[in-house]
């Protein structure tokens, strides 16, 4: 599960890190994620899913 | 999110949405928070940029859309209404319907997988009885599995 920016944890920096480009910077940050996670091996890039729920879904 | 990634990636093999906005501007004013979203993302309201809210709406971009998407929304849902997911255009020629509540369009039925058992009656949103919590694990896990 991806702490895209945005989202909490790192300060508020981070925390408005989607103000003014809701969708764009968040998923970057999924697609920056799973690109890695697809070069250690550990997802099929071929086998991709993608789940959110409130929020998250928009 | 998910509304976002189906409308500008081709990546995913299939995609769950639970509530969600796809329009920003009705959702301005539909939701139980109204204005929420518009200060808290946009900082400003509607009209005084339509276009920032119209691209930033999943709902008009969803000829973009390819990936099996399945919707979920609960039918007593202040906060994110289910009408929100009813305006999505079903594609013709796939059998695909729209129910009330839990809804499903485009691919999932044309690629094999199940539809949901049906609508989230009672449902207010995120917050719901344990016994519905684990409802999305019965309707996306199939999706995906027939999907990816």
């Amino acid at each position: 599960m991806p702490n895209y920016r945005g989202s909490t944890g790192y300060g508020e920096k981070w925390r408005q890190g989607n103000v003014g480009s809701l969708g764009a910077n968040e998923f970057d940050d999924i697609d920056t994620g799973i690109n890695y996670v697809i070069q250690r091996g550990i997802a099929d890039g071929d086998r991709l899913g993608f789940m959110a729920g409130a929020m998250a879904a928009t | 999110m998910t509304y976002y990634a189906v409308t500008h990636s081709n990546r995913f093999k299939a995609a769950s949405a639970g509530a969600g906005a796809t329009n920003m501007i009705s959702m301005y004013a539909q939701t139980d928070l109204p204005g929420f979203y518009s200060k808290t993302y946009f900082g400003f309201p509607p009209w005084e940029n339509f276009n920032f809210y119209l691209e930033h709406s999943s709902y008009y971009q969803v000829k973009n859309a390819k990936t099996p998407l399945l919707i979920q929304y609960g039918e007593r849902d202040a906060r994110c209404p289910c009408r929100r997911a009813r305006v999505l255009p079903c594609d013709e020629g796939t059998g695909c319907t729209l129910p009330a509540g839990g809804l499903s369009r485009a691919g999932s039925r044309h690629r094999g997988a199940p539809l949901p058992e049906g609508p989230y009656a009672a449902q207010p949103g995120l917050v719901r009885p344990l016994a519905e919590i684990a409802r999305p694990s019965r309707t996306d896990v199939p999706a995906f599995q027939a999907s990816c």
